[in-house]
C-alpha cells in the first residue's frame, strides 16, 4: 500500500485505506495494526472516537425508497446526530467545534488534508456498507 | 455549475467555446455580490440556459417572487404577467425560445429557513422528473435566522445533498447542478467574512460580482468566475442599461488582473 500512496491526494489515500479495511472485515479477518495506525495518523484522535462508535454499533443507515440516504449516529450521551452521506456534515457538537469553529481545522476547500471532516463520514459509510 | 455560468457569461460575447459539455453538472457554485449586483439576473439566465439543454426542469428557490423578469435580450414584462404566467400574455414581448425555456423553470418560495429546510429534506418525496439544476437566490436571507456556523453549514450541506440526490435520480452522465446566490456586505465586515469562508468550503466554484463605477447613469459589474480548479478563471464585464437589459462583454485582460484570494479576511473577494 505504501507504494500505491505515492503521488495521491489525501482523499484517495483514505478511500484506499478504508477499502482495504472493509475487505478485511468482510473476510472476517483482523484489521492489520498498520491500517489502524495509519487511520490514527491521518485523522488524529477523532479516528479512535469514530471507531468506538462503529464498535458500539451506534450508526444506523436510513434510506428512503427513492434512494436518498442519511446516517444517524447515537452519541455517548444518548442523543442522536445526523450525518449526511453525500457531503461533509454532522450535527454533533464535535463537528461544530473541531471542524467549523476551530481555526486550525478550518481547512481550505481543496487542501490535501481534510481529516476532521473525513473521519466523520468516511468511516461510517464503510462500516455500514458491510453485511452484518 | 461553473461551465453553465461560463456559457451564460459568454452568451453576450463571441468567446463561446467550441466544446460546450452540457452533460456534467460540475461542482456547486456560489455566486457572491453586493446588493444590486445582478446575482438574480445571472441566476435566471443560468436557469434559462439549463432549461434549454433539453434535460430536466430547473428548480428556482427564492424567498419572494421575482417582481420582474431579469432581462437579457427580451422586452419588459410587468409583475402581474410574471406571477400569473399565462401563455397568452407571456408570449407578448418575450423571445419565443425563452418562453419555452421559462416554462421549464419551477419557482418555489420558501418563506422561512424552516420551510426551506423542510423543502430540501423532503425533496426526495417530490413527484415528477428530477431537476437538472437547483438554484437558490438570497441565501443570506435564510442565514439571518440561524444561530451560528453549524446552521449555515447544515443549510449548505443540505443543498449539496439535495442536488446529489437529484443527480442520482437523473442517472450517470447527467446530474443536477447547484448554484446559490449570496449577498455579501461591505468589505471588512468580519461576521460576513467568516460566513463566506465557511460556505466556500462547501462550494468549490465561485463567481464574484464587483461593482465598477464607470460614470453617471451607468451600472457596470466585474464578474470573476473561479470554477474551483476544473478550468481557467475568467472575467467579464456585466452592464445594465437604464431599461434593465443586461449586456456581457469579456473583461479586458491585463497582467495581474486575476487575483481571487479566498483566504483573505474580506472573505475571499478578488
Amino acid at each position: 500500500m505504501a507504494a500505491a500512496l505515492a503521488g495521491l491526494t489525501l482523499p484517495a489515500v483514505v478511500e484506499e485505506l478504508l477499502s482495504e479495511m472493509a475487505a478485511a472485515v468482510q473476510e472476517n479477518a483482523r484489521i492489520p495494526d498498520e491500517h489502524l495506525s495509519l487511520l490514527k495518523f491521518i485523522f488524529g484522535p477523532s479516528a479512535i472516537q469514530a471507531l468506538d462508535l462503529v464498535d458500539r454499533q451506534s450508526i444506523t443507515l436510513i434510506s428512503s425508497p427513492s434512494g436518498r440516504r442519511v446516517y444517524q449516529v447515537l452519541g455517548s450521551s444518548g442523543k442522536t446526530y445526523t450525518c449526511l452521506a453525500s457531503c461533509h456534515y454532522c450535527s454533533c457538537p464535535a463537528f461544530a467545534f473541531s471542524v467549523l469553529r476551530k481555526s486550525d481545522s478550518l481547512l481550505e476547500p481543496r487542501a490535501p488534508s481534510r481529516s476532521k471532516t473525513y473521519s466523520h463520514n468516511s468511516l461510517f459509510q464503510r462500516r455500514t456498507a458491510l453485511p452484518t | 455549475m461553473a461551465e453553465t455560468l461560463r456559457r451564460v457569461l459568454n452568451l453576450g460575447t463571441s468567446a463561446r467555446s467550441g466544446e460546450e459539455d452540457t452533460a456534467e453538472a460540475g461542482p456547486p457554485l456560489l455566486l457572491l455580490g453586493g446588493p444590486g449586483s445582478g446575482k438574480t439576473a445571472l441566476l435566471f439566465a443560468a436557469a434559462l440556459e439549463a432549461a434549454g439543454e433539453g434535460r430536466g426542469p430547473v428548480l428556482f428557490l427564492t424567498r419572494r417572487p421575482l417582481q420582474s423578469l431579469p432581462r437579457g435580450t427580451g422586452a419588459a414584462l410587468d409583475p402581474l404577467r410574471l406571477q400569473k404566467v399565462r401563455l397568452r400574455t407571456l408570449w407578448a414581448g418575450f423571445p419565443w425560445k425563452d418562453c419555452l425555456r421559462y416554462l421549464k423553470i419551477r419557482f418555489q418560495y420558501p418563506p422561512s429557513t424552516h420551510e426551506l429546510l423542510q423543502l430540501l429534506c423532503s425533496a426526495h418525496e417530490a413527484r415528477g422528473p428530477a431537476p437538472s439544476l437547483l438554484l437558490l437566490d438570497g441565501l443570506e436571507e435564510y442565514l439571518v435566522e440561524d444561530q451560528g456556523p453549524q446552521d449555515a453549514a447544515y443549510l449548505a450541506a443540505l443543498l449539496l445533498d439535495t442536488a446529489a440526490h437529484f443527480s442520482h435520480q437523473t442517472g450517470p452522465g447527467q446530474g443536477c447542478g447547484l448554484i446559490v446566490a449570496l449577498q455579501t456586505q461591505e468589505e471588512g465586515v468580519s461576521g460576513d467574512a467568516l460566513q463566506v469562508s465557511l460556505l466556500q468550503r462547501y462550494f468549490p466554484a465561485q463567481c464574484w460580482l464587483q461593482a465598477e463605477t464607470p460614470g453617471p447613469g451607468q451600472h457596470r459589474l466585474r464578474a470573476c468566475l473561479d470554477p474551483g480548479g476544473l478550468g481557467p478563471r475568467a472575467e467579464w464585464c456585466v452592464a445594465f442599461r437604464p431599461n434593465g437589459e443586461m449586456t456581457i462583454t469579456p473583461w479586458p485582460t491585463q497582467a495581474g488582473n486575476l487575483s481571487l484570494d479566498k483566504g483573505s479576511s474580506s472573505g475571499g473577494q478578488p
